[in-house]
């Protein structure tokens, strides 16, 4: 089991005042990151195919939960926001990720340990298909796992990865020929 | 991995999600209230703006002493030395192409360079700059420029001028022609008796490095003595005040100069006299007000609407803004443009005078 990784912004904050912060209902965000932040967490290692990102894309979704809560219309739109939120935050890393890859930062294929909640079986599958997916572009990548991992309708994909449906089924398009391709050299 | 078993991994894979407990929810909760938060400077914060401060002032500082350095350079190359291209710093280029050569940068500015060929030949490749005049001193003999390709070369007391490109403004004593691409020609025009003659070589009071070939003689020996029954020649005076200028001297060729102005007014040397005295008391004893009273009475020699009228009236632009004297300033600077509305310092006084450009 990998130790717990507690990052820096975990220190508690300097005001007390602000503990009982609440967004624009009158909703504590206490209360929202409590009821939300297991999905957000899920979907955010399946996108990334590592754990070591996830606590960062959580914080910035409820950070932008927080800062845009007044424009969500209702309770049950919040789900719907932060899987665009979470999935707009994730490819945003990927293709960060791609250029530290780039430049000789990051190691696409490096092993993460697996994560506590996720069986051995279960994080060395999700390894293996993000190694299918290794070089394929961040936005064809989101949707093809949009439709494979999380199978999504395509209206849905699209909607998600904010582009139309043909550009979203070009996308993976491009990211299926990758995966046969990934697929053929294993065989 | 055939299809079956991507299937099979995407099963098991979809099942992947990572447990997120009551602690990292904690530190989720903590991190966007800090993020939250309006930002306040730390002591962190502060120690780190007054590093930046330091090293901004630090690099201000060199880069401010080496342009200073830069202007100061005595720079003066010769064939004979290592160089024998001379690349400046905007692009202009100068070849030396004798042996014998001995060019020096005399003063640069902004607005303003000087060069004196004291021997040789060289050839100019000047770099467009409207704003800047570019002039080299060859003896009696001043060449104006403001981009162009050209070559000059000494000719004992004279100076062959030859024009490869665009066009430059050739000024002696007594008069001043400009040459187009193409033309060549000798300086000053034998019609027009050069001003150096058989003993008193300083005849660049413009040029402070043509004093170097007069003998250093002090001005008290150069002058003749209280007892003596003759009074000074013009020609003494003026290679008293050059001799004094390169020993370092400025104040006794101001004397000498002033002189000079006072007792031979008709005296062709009279104007370039109240010229350089008026350069000196700007640029070496920083008196600009003063300065500029010698301009204008340069000025009034010359001739209003002659080459010297008309640096001197640039020059007087310079003294009255350096003394804070704005008004007046901007008054010689309409006059300059009023006369010399095609002048190649007219950007120069324009800007020095605080007026646009446009009229």
């Amino acid at each position: 089991m990998p130790p717990f990784r507690t990052p820096v912004s975990s220190e508690r904050p300097a005001s007390r005042g602000s503990a009982r912060a609440v967004d624009g209902r009158g909703e504590r965000i206490d209360d929202l990151v409590r009821a939300h932040s297991q999905y957000v967490a899920g979907l955010a290692y399946r996108l990334l195919g590592r754990d070591a990102d996830v606590d960062d894309v959580v914080q910035d979704v409820f950070v932008a939960l927080l800062r845009f809560r007044s424009t969500i219309r209702d309770a049950d739109a919040v789900r719907g926001w932060l899987s665009t939120t979470t999935v707009r935050l994730a490819r945003k890393r990927l293709r960060r990720r791609a250029l530290r890859e780039f430049l000789g930062f990051d190691d696409l294929n490096g092993v993460d340990s697996p994560v506590r909640g996720a069986t051995q079986e279960e994080h060395l599958a999700l390894l293996r298909i993000h190694r299918a997916l290794a070089g394929v572009p961040a936005n064809a990548r989101v949707v093809w796992l949009l439709r494979y991992m999380e199978q999504e309708r395509m209206e849905e994909v699209a909607r998600l990865a904010g582009c139309s449906l043909t550009t979203a089924k070009r996308r993976l398009e491009t990211a299926q020929v990758a995966v046969k391709k990934a697929l053929g050299h294993e065989s | 991995m055939s299809r079956e078993q991507l299937e099979e991994q995407l099963k098991l894979a979809r099942r992947a999600a990572p447990p997120f407990g009551l602690a990292r929810q904690q530190t989720v909760i903590w991190a966007v209230r800090r993020r939250s938060q309006p930002w306040r400077p730390t002591a962190r914060d502060f120690r780190l703006a007054a590093v930046v401060l330091v090293c901004f002032g630090l690099a201000l500082s060199g880069g401010y002493a080496w342009l200073r350095s830069a202007k100061t350079e005595a720079s003066i190359a010769t064939r004979n030395g290592a160089d024998e291209r001379w690349q400046l710093r905007d692009g202009s280029r100068i070849v030396l192409e004798s042996a014998s050569t001995v060019i020096s940068k005399r003063h640069e500015s902004p607005s303003d360079v000087l060069f004196e060929l004291s021997a040789g030949s060289a050839h100019f490749d000047v770099a467009h700059r409207p704003e800047r005049a570019f002039r080299i001193q060859a003896g009696p003999v001043r060449v104006e420029v403001i981009g162009t390709e050209f070559r000059i070369e000494r000719l004992e007391e004279r100076a062959r001028v030859s024009v490869l490109r665009g066009r430059v403004r050739v000024s002696w004593l007594e008069g001043s022609r400009v040459l187009s691409a193409g033309e060549s020609d000798v300086f000053p025009p034998q019609s027009a008796p050069a001003v150096a003659t058989e003993s008193a070589p300083a005849s660049s009071a413009l040029a402070p490095s043509t004093a170097a070939a007069v003998p250093s003689t002090p001005l008290s020996s150069a002058l003749p003595s209280a007892t003596a029954p003759t009074r000074p020649t013009a020609e003494a005076l003026f290679a008293a005040a050059d001799s004094a200028r390169s020993s370092g001297r400025p104040l006794d060729a101001v004397s000498a100069l002033q002189q000079l102005s006072e007792r031979f007014p008709r005296d062709p040397r009279a104007p370039l006299a109240a010229f350089t005295r008026g350069r000196i008391l700007l640029e070496t004893l920083g008196r600009p007000a003063d300065a500029a009273r010698t301009f204008a009475e340069a000025r009034a020699l010359a001739g209003a609407r002659s080459a010297l009228g008309e640096d001197a009236l640039a020059r007087e632009v310079d003294a009255l803004r350096a003394a804070g004297n704005l008004t007046r300033a901007a008054e010689r600077a309409e006059l300059y443009r009023k006369l010399h509305p095609n002048g190649l310092r007219l950007r120069s006084v324009l800007r020095a005078g605080g007026i646009s450009p446009d009229p």
